[in-house]
């Protein structure tokens, strides 16, 4: 299948069938890079050359499953939750996530969660208490892989969701539709799948809900517990039937499918309700488990077909911390989140409740710069270091001993592009001592429209 | 005739003890070969002793058997200074230790040179041989680093110079010059050949300044305040205003000091239970300007006031500050800027006092004896315990009208605690509840304790807020305001110091072992904030916090005095090493 053809020309069944490796696309450290910079943050060469032994099935697999290796990394990202949460310092917060995605062991659950705080966006900015935007982050990773409904329902009573929708009380007299609107049109449905009257009656539905000294509390007495008219249902709904019945309804998995195809597959064009079909029948049919389709979008002919390799820009996140896991990176957390804010993804601080619109949107002259200087910052850092080592010392281990032979090194490992031959050209010409140089060529090269591809 | 024997008998005698009550004369041998116009010196007279004391001590062994120095010395970078170090060996023949020792026998001096700019070192060894040898080493070593470059010779009446880069050297007899200016190096060539020149021993202030050179000191140093001043380099340094109301008090009377002083000296000791520097300049108490008597008092003289130690205590600070005078002073120690942030800050505070003007009936209700005391929390049989755990801090001051101020001030905190609780509730924050309690006749607290939420109540990680319990204490003419019940309750209730003025203008003083107990209290977080800043693994944030830990345990406490003696303003840093067994104890 090549990309000749037009996306809207795929068979979906083709689509989501799982990819077999053949002469015409091999699996190799290009396809497998192509998949952890998809279904995490990127991985590093051995991580690659590791993943191309088994079996792209089996790598997907390990990424879905919980390791020992990640219970004991969970117990010491708590204390560094612990610690951030003492400090009630939302920008310790945002920290603690990045040095989370640079070091997890469960990378698709954090690109997942990532997912989720965009689709769910709730910004520190206005919550202001660190514990509840924590609480929330903590909800959403506890079922990014898992049950959407039980995650809707979590989230519709979520305080930090309530307090950042202007809906800490929900009275009988005057119901909350700003916050069911959102439900619907935002989190589960999409526009053009419920009506002003739904939005409504759902808002009577939650009426109760309020959030005091910073917890969910049901007000019996502020209740509309009169017979409602939701989505086609009548009955005396409560605050969770309401948001069960807006779960139920037939777009919720079409909705959600077409997210995360887009999420994790390509962001233009979006695809056609024909492509997202047979995931979102799988979808229902998981009973809304989110886990086994997300499973099947990274192990589909289409995700591993041209049509989804560099169809992608990279977000601030994927850019840096990519950048970072891939050369087996660490780097002063706080810096790196304040850069990725100034790049317009702050983590716990999306810009609205509509999350980050992503795709092209991520670039523009003044990011594309800002970018540029921070691969510079980054290298220059004094706290930066890779395999614990100085760059020159880890490119000395990785037997790189000229930028010709970093080129070469680098091009599988960090693009999804082959790098235009002027910019290897113009990489080859650099002087001065071998450390600057190296620094020099990586700068250059990560400057480049190609790298900003994912 | 027997008038005129018993007249000369008098003045022989008289001339006799005059000479024996002459102080021997002290001879720097580096500054009889540095010229006159020399403004900053520094010597190293003991190298082998310092080195010993560094190299020998105690601690090191401990500190080499910590896993964090072994890690250490397994990276890269610690290789690397090891290949170099190896290579300087064989280059000399000898360990780096022996050669530094044999080749700096009699010390090593540095020097600026006032109108070259022009810096100058002298290494003294044993004998002109093994400094020629010296020399050689030098040279092979600078031409290495250097990639090759070739070494320029040159003769000097009679004396090699040679030249690498910027670097001259030259050997007279067992003295090594290196300079990076050439006329200064032919200035100090022409002294060491015997030249009859000006030297920098024999100037007026060098001359004063050797008072203050301890025979046991391990360095000892002198800068020409003078030359420098008269000469406009800078200028800030010397300029009347700060600009800036902490740094002013802190440094304001140590910038009134140097725009007089002629020089300051630094004498340097090092043993192994022990760091002490000396900075001394001399200072004239009546010619200190009137704006700066809030630092040292009318009289030149102000001293800080003693308080009595209380338990677990990590700091204290006592100093002689007139705040009220600084306060009404501030439009000659500040600019316009700084002024109008007083002004607001006096409106606000006034309206705070019930109208009373904050300076003149507030602050210049108190004396200008202050102390600052900081205590760890141990939090013993107490819930809710923070997660960070904040040390107390409190301050002691007297009342100059203790009937009077008393009332006023008891009122002024309620009525603060009460604005506090109204702009909290406003914000979601939480409460402070106010308490009231009398100790004997005497002492009276006034407490406010943040009231905890149902789920606080057993926390053992509760927020940051339940490290604070504001209090302010009565004692007679004693007035304390703390960030803790129990601290102010210590400082209300100590015995009062008679006399209560401690012989000092500011002593301060940090307790190494509760330093190191505050630490480990808060050790998680430490952990947390090593492994976000620097990016390292929970391990490696663990070991870089133990070795924090564990060098803080090695020290037993630092302080800072200011004070006055023999017509010098003194300021001497101590710290002291703890080289028990188990030093700093952990808790």
């Amino acid at each position: 299948m090549t990309r000749a053809m037009n996306i809207s020309d795929v068979n979906p069944d083709w689509a989501w069938s799982p990819y077999k490796p053949s002469a015409e696309s091999p699996w190799d450290i290009r396809c497998a890079a192509h998949l952890f910079r998809r279904a995490g943050f990127a991985a590093n060469r051995s991580e690659l050359y590791s993943a191309v032994q088994l079996s792209p099935g089996e790598v997907v697999g390990d990424l879905m499953v919980a390791s020992r290796e990640g219970e004991v990394f969970e117990t010491q990202m708590q204390a560094l939750i612990r610690a951030a949460l003492a400090s009630g310092n939302a920008k310790q917060l945002s920290a603690q996530w990045v040095y989370r995605m640079l070091r997890t062991p469960r990378p698709l659950l954090e690109k997942t969660t990532l997912f989720w705080h965009g689709h769910f966006a709730t910004s520190a900015q206005k919550v202001e208490v660190a514990e509840l935007m924590q609480t929330q982050n903590d909800l959403l990773r506890k079922h990014a892989l898992g049950d959407f409904n039980t995650l809707l329902l979590g989230i519709a009573r979520d305080p930090a969701m309530l307090i950042y929708l202007d809906s800490v009380s929900n009275r009988k007299s005057h119901p909350n539709e700003n916050f069911a609107r959102e439900i619907m049109e935002l989190f589960c449905l999409g526009e053009g799948n419920y009506s002003e009257e739904d939005v409504r009656e759902l808002a009577r539905c939650c009426t109760g809900w309020e959030i005091k000294r910073k917890k969910f509390r049901f007000n019996q007495y502020q209740h509309d517990g009169g017979t409602k008219t939701l989505l086609g249902e009548t009955g005396n709904f409560g605050g969770e039937q309401g948001v069960a019945l807006v779960a139920k309804q037939a777009s919720a998995p079409r909705f959600i499918v077409a997210k995360l195809v887009k999420f994790f597959v390509m962001d233009e064009p979006t695809v056609s309700e024909r492509l997202v079909d047979p995931l979102a029948k799988k979808l229902r049919k998981d009973d809304m488990n989110v886990g086994p389709t997300i499973q099947r979008i990274l192990s589909s002919n289409l995700f591993f077909s041209s049509h989804a390799r560099a169809r992608k820009i990279r977000s601030p996140a994927e850019f840096a911390i990519g950048f970072l896991r891939s050369m087996n990176g660490s780097a002063d957390a706080y810096k790196l989140a304040d850069s990725l804010h100034e790049l317009g993804q702050g983590l716990y601080f999306p810009p609205s409740v509509k999350g980050w619109d992503g795709g092209r949107t991520w670039i523009n002259s003044s990011t594309l710069l800002g970018r540029s200087n921070l691969i510079r910052q980054i290298l220059d850092h004094s706290k930066t270091r890779f395999a614990k080592k100085s760059l020159a010392d880890y490119l000395r281990q990785q037997e790189i001993k000229d930028v010709s032979s970093l080129i070469d090194w680098i091009e599988p490992l960090l693009f999804a592009v082959p790098i235009p031959q002027a910019a290897k050209s113009r990489v080859a010409k650099l002087v001065g001592s071998d450390d600057d140089r190296m620094k020099d060529a990586i700068h250059i090269l990560c400057s480049l429209p190609e790298f900003q591809l994912a | 005739m027997i008038n005129r024997q018993c007249v000369c008998v008098v003045l022989l005698t008289a001339t006799a003890v005059c000479a024996r009550a002459e102080a021997p004369r002290t001879v720097i041998r580096s500054a009889r070969v540095l010229p006159e116009s020399t403004v900053a010196f520094a010597e190293l007279t003991d190298v082998k002793g310092l080195l010993a004391t560094i190299f020998d001590h105690p601690l090191r062994q401990k500190i080499e058997s910590l896993p964090s120095y072994q890690q250490a010395t397994g990276s890269n970078d610690y290789q690397k200074f090891v290949l170099g170090r190896d290579m300087i060996e064989n280059l000399f023949g000898m360990p780096w230790r022996e050669a530094i020792e044999t080749f700096a026998a009699k010390g090593v001096s540095i020097a600026v040179d006032g109108p070259t700019r022009g810096v100058a070192v002298i290494v003294q060894g044993d004998n002109a041989e093994s400094m020629k040898l010296f020399r050689d080493k030098l040279l092979t070593l600078g031409s290495m680093a250097k990639s090759g470059k070739k070494v320029q010779k040159v003769s000097y009446r009679g004396v090699d110079a040679h030249r690498i880069e910027d670097v001259r050297m030259a050997v007279v007899a067992d003295q090594l010059l290196l300079t990076n200016h050439s006329d200064l190096g032919k200035a100090i060539l022409d002294r060491m050949l015997g030249d009859e020149l000006p030297l920098l021993q024999n100037a007026d202030r060098f001359q004063s300044s050797l008072k203050t050179r301890n025979a046991g000191a391990t360095g000892w140093g002198f800068v020409d305040v003078a030359m420098i001043r008269e000469a406009g380099v800078g200028q800030n340094v010397f300029e009347d205003q700060i600009n800036q109301p902490i740094a002013e008090l802190l440094f304001g009377g140590i910038q009134e000091t140097l725009q007089d002083t002629p020089f300051v000296s630094a004498s340097f000791t090092a043993r192994t239970e022990r760091m002490f520097l000396r900075l001394s300049a001399p200072h004239e108490p009546d010619s200190v300007d009137e704006k700066r008597h809030y630092y040292f008092g009318a009289d030149g003289h102000g001293r800080g006031l003693k308080v009595a130690e209380v338990p677990e205590e990590l700091f204290t600070l006592s100093t002689h500050r007139d705040f009220a005078e600084m306060w009404l002073r501030a439009g000659d120690l500040f600019d316009e800027r700084i002024n109008d942030e007083f002004a607001k800050a006096d409106a606000t505070l006034t309206t705070l006092f019930a109208g009373r003007d904050f300076g003149e009936d507030i602050l210049g209700s108190f004396n200008p004896e202050v102390a600052f005391v900081s205590s760890r929390q141990t939090f013993s049989g107490t819930t809710p315990i923070p997660t960070i755990k904040l040390p107390a801090f409190g301050v002691v001051m007297t009342m100059k009208d203790s009937a009077k101020m008393t009332r006023e001030l008891r009122r002024t905190f309620q009525s603060m605690i009460g604005f506090f609780n109204v702009v909290g509730a406003m914000n979601g924050q939480r409460q402070l509840e106010l308490d009231m309690e009398k100790i004997g006749d005497d002492v009276e607290l006034v407490s406010s304790f943040y009231v905890p939420e149902q789920d606080d109540r057993q926390s053992t990680a509760a927020p940051i807020v339940f490290n604070f319990s504001p209090t302010v204490g009565f004692a007679g003419d004693r007035f304390v305001l703390a960030s803790t019940q129990e601290l102010a309750k210590e400082l209300s209730t100590a015995k009062t110091s008679n006399p209560n003025q401690m012989a000092d203008n500011t002593a301060a003083k940090l307790q190494a072992s509760i330093l190191q107990r505050v630490l480990t209290d808060n050790r998680e977080q430490l952990i947390a904030q090593n492994m976000l800043t620097d990016g390292n693994s929970r391990e490696e944030a663990e070991a870089s916090i133990g070795l924090l830990l564990e060098v803080v345990g090695y020290l037993d406490d630092a302080s800072i005095r200011m004070g006055q003696a023999d017509g010098e303003l003194q300021l001497d840093f101590s710290v002291r090493l703890d080289c028990s067994t188990n030093p700093g104890e952990s808790p």
